[in-house]
């Protein structure tokens, strides 16, 4: 199974289950700092667990909880897979 | 099972060992490291702060046969570069730490290796006496991941001992890997070489965390460790706007019950031994200051401080109970949907629904609350949250407003509760508006795995709280339960008259027993209320009148409402002296609602017993809640603005309740 990119878009947009990487983060420095530190990073995969308020990740072996707010400025990737 | 790393080439460089011995444990939220910490030094681990900060340090002996070895708990954090307040306090500790040549011993989840060694690498660089603990390696397990430690010792230049703290599995092996990194102090370590620098970027540490978790984690093909889907359905009911709502109303609901039923049985207890203890004390000192002071002073002091522990003690436990299941984290984001709209942090909701029970364990459950501005916010407003203290207050002003009807005294009574709570969201929403600029930080938080919580770890967070409260907050409120007792004590004030009647009515012969005891009684009542009213508190009293008169209060419930500073349920005893009644509530309640001004008419009007509920609601009036904001805020300014702005509140809402229901006719 091939993953293929596709456009950037806010977080918010993607639905359960989905995967993607992170693109760009638009928020204050302190947030971006800490999802870099929970592991949310552009060369790193993700998982959506849950959309809505809150929306949640799974990264790797951590599952990161973040506010709509926070999602909707969460610009990503996602992967649309090719069989 | 602990791996010894293969010789290499990078050294750390070396400084020269002083001072005693000590061992620094790290690591990231989430991986055992306080359960580690409670194994290692348990009942033996005292909590304080770090320098000039209200950040806590907890330390503990280590006994070793090598030697005895101060453990430092640092506070967990994903990352040492992290600009936020703690990480920059741990910075300077482990810069202290390097100078020291400390052990340091890092603590990794095993089933989350290649975040957790982001950590590990930026202190592998800078201090040459690392021992990395795999821990959770039954979690591990049980997600099918498997770790080589060899080869990760190998990786790091380290020691790497796998371990189930929780269980005390891998304690032994780390107590002697600690030894002998103890006897090593100072000896250059080697690393492999592309062991990552104290410089080195963060991307490039990121990279190197991957590559080494990847060579060193195993996982059977096709698996997918990530996937928990228990986990996943827990998190959709508890993270839901209306079911984990629910479950938050059951869970706070089954907290509060909890917390009253298993703290009012040590309260009674305490209130009954220092009631026994002051009556011992009465018997046999002689009549004077001494045995006032000893009596009502200081034994009243310390009773007022000691009897909040049981509330403390289990609220913390029970706190820490939740905290263990992971449960606290999604009911953060349930609360952060409402909160968010006043300023305030989904956090926030722990420390304002335990100030219903008391703001003292209230303001100090804040330190739950990770950002300093919104830890503040919460702990300004966390006093209108209206408190037990306030129940006996709020019980006589609704009886005197609503006599007779008891359906409209119990609405104003839930009305109290909600005025409070209004007051507290709209006073959030104006500090996030001009002293406290901003918003509430948008909540980004990890979930951490669903787990069976620790009571050990419960039951020394309870005595570590129970005792940081007795030190701190403790000494302050005695000290000004002493001042407050000889404020309303002295001077001594010569016996009334009709008092010196009663007494010799009371020991004249023909006299029946019962009847002299009432006579005596009536006489004790009259000496209280003219001491009351001759003390320096019932004089300032007096003198302050003029300022409570737009509300509508005369110099008795100036009084009244001047030693209820000491704290609120102090009102309901001395209007009780004043009115000249004794302590039954039925009695208090009609002795009050007679009681008359200097011309005659009532203190209590509707109007005036409105003002009086409204100022109970909105002010401060504990000066325990200020010693404790004074505390966890580390500075005295935002106690002296909560009290200032609390009673400005308190005084304008009361005044404006007054006039208007006077304007109206209603008195």
């Amino acid at each position: 199974m091939n993953s293929v990119s596709s456009l950037p878009t806010a977080l918010t947009n993607l639905s359960t289950g989905q995967t993607a990487r992170l693109h760009e983060a638009r928020l204050d420095a302190h947030a971006v700092e800490l999802l870099r530190a929970l592991g949310l990073s552009e060369t790193q995969p993700f998982r959506v667990c849950k959309a809505g308020e809150p929306c949640i990740l799974q990264v790797e072996g951590t599952r990161i909880g973040v506010s709509r707010v926070v999602a909707s400025n969460l610009y990503v990737i996602p992967d649309t897979y090719a069989v | 099972m602990a791996a010894e790393p293969a010789a290499d080439s990078i050294q750390t460089p070396s400084i020269p060992p002083h001072g005693g011995v000590h061992a620094v444990l790290i690591g990231n939220p989430n991986t055992g490291k306080t359960t580690l910490f409670n194994v290692l030094c348990g009942a033996r681990a005292k909590t304080s702060n770090f320098p000039g900060t209200t950040t806590a340090l907890r330390t503990g002996t280590l006994k070793l046969p090598e030697a005895n070895v101060e453990l430092l708990d640092m506070p967990g954090l994903y990352d040492l570069t992290l600009e936020t307040p703690e990480a920059g306090i741990v910075r300077s500790a482990m810069n202290e730490s390097r100078r020291r040549q400390d052990t340091i011993v890092v603590i990794v989840d095993a089933a989350n290796l290649s975040r957790n060694l982001v950590l590990v690498g930026q202190l592998l660089g800078a201090h040459s006496q690392v021992i990395v603990c795999l821990n959770m390696s039954d979690v591990a397990s049980r997600r099918r991941i498997t770790v080589d430690v060899e080869a990760l010792a190998a990786k790091l230049g380290a020691t790497v001992i796998q371990m189930v703290a929780s269980r005390g599995e891998g304690i032994d092996q780390l107590r002697r890997a600690i030894g002998k990194a103890v006897d090593r102090r100072g000896e250059a370590k080697p690393r492999p070489a592309d062991v990552p620098g104290p410089e080195t970027p963060h991307r490039a540490l990121t990279a190197w965390a991957r590559r080494v978790a990847e060579a060193v984690t195993q996982v059977p093909p096709g698996h997918d460790a990530t996937r928990r889907g228990s986990t996943e359905r827990l998190d959709r009911i508890l993270t839901n706007p209306v079911s984990g709502f629910g479950v938050f109303i059951l869970v706070m609901g089954g907290l509060f019950w909890a917390l009253f039923a298993l703290a009012a049985v040590p309260m009674d207890l305490i209130d009954t031994t220092f009631a026994s203890l002051s009556g011992i004390v009465r018997h046999y000192l002689p009549d004077g200051a001494i045995r006032d002071l000893l009596t009502d002073g200081v034994i009243g002091g310390i009773a007022g401080t000691v009897v909040f522990l049981p509330q403390i003690c289990f609220l913390f436990f029970l706190i820490s109970l939740l905290e263990d299941t992971g449960y606290l984290a999604r009911a953060a984001f349930v609360m952060d949907r409402f909160l968010s709209r006043f300023g305030l942090p989904g956090h926030a909701f722990v420390p304002l629904l335990t100030s219903h029970a008391c703001a003292l364990p209230g303001i100090m459950s804040t330190r739950l609350i990770p950002d300093k501005r919104d830890r503040l916010l919460t702990i300004l407003v966390a006093p209108f949250m209206s408190c037990s203290a306030r129940l006996p207050v709020f019980v006589l002003l609704t009886s005197l407003l609503f006599a007779g009807r008891p359906l409209m005294a119990g609405i104003a009574f839930a009305g109290c509760f909600m005025l409070g709570a209004g007051a507290a969201f709209l006073s959030a929403l104006l500090f996030s508006n001009s002293v406290l600029k901003g918003r509430a930080r948008p909540m980004i938080l990890e979930l951490p795995a669903y787990q069976v919580p620790s009571l050990r770890n419960a039951l020394l967070t309870a005595r570590d709280q129970g005792i940081s409260f007795l030190k701190t907050a403790g000494t302050n409120i005695m000290a000004i339960c002493v001042v407050m007792w000889w404020l309303s004590a002295y001077p001594k004030v010569q016996t009334p008259q009709d008092a010196v009647t009663l007494r010799t009515q009371a020991a004249a012969a023909d006299v029946a027993p019962d009847q002299a005891r009432a006579l005596l009684a009536q006489a004790d009542d009259l000496e209280a209320r003219a001491q009351q009213a001759g003390s320096i508190a019932g004089r300032v009293g007096r003198a302050l009148q003029p300022a409570f008169a737009p509300l509508g209060y005369d110099w008795q419930l100036s009084v009244g409402l001047l030693t209820s500073f000491l704290a609120r349920e102090v009102f309901v005893s001395t209007m009780a002296v004043l009115a000249g009644v004794g302590d039954d509530e039925a009695r208090v309640i009609q002795g009050v609602r007679t009681m008359k001004r200097d011309d005659g008419r009532p203190v209590f009007t509707r109007a005036t017993a409105a003002s009086a509920l409204v100022f109970f609601v909105l002010a401060m009036q504990c000066l325990p809640t200020l010693a404790v904001t004074r505390r966890e805020s580390g500075s005295a300014k935002w106690a002296v603005l909560q009290l200032g702005y609390m009673s400005g509140v308190a005084y304008v809402t009361a005044f404006i309740v007054f006039q208007a229901l006077t304007a109206m006719g209603i008195s």
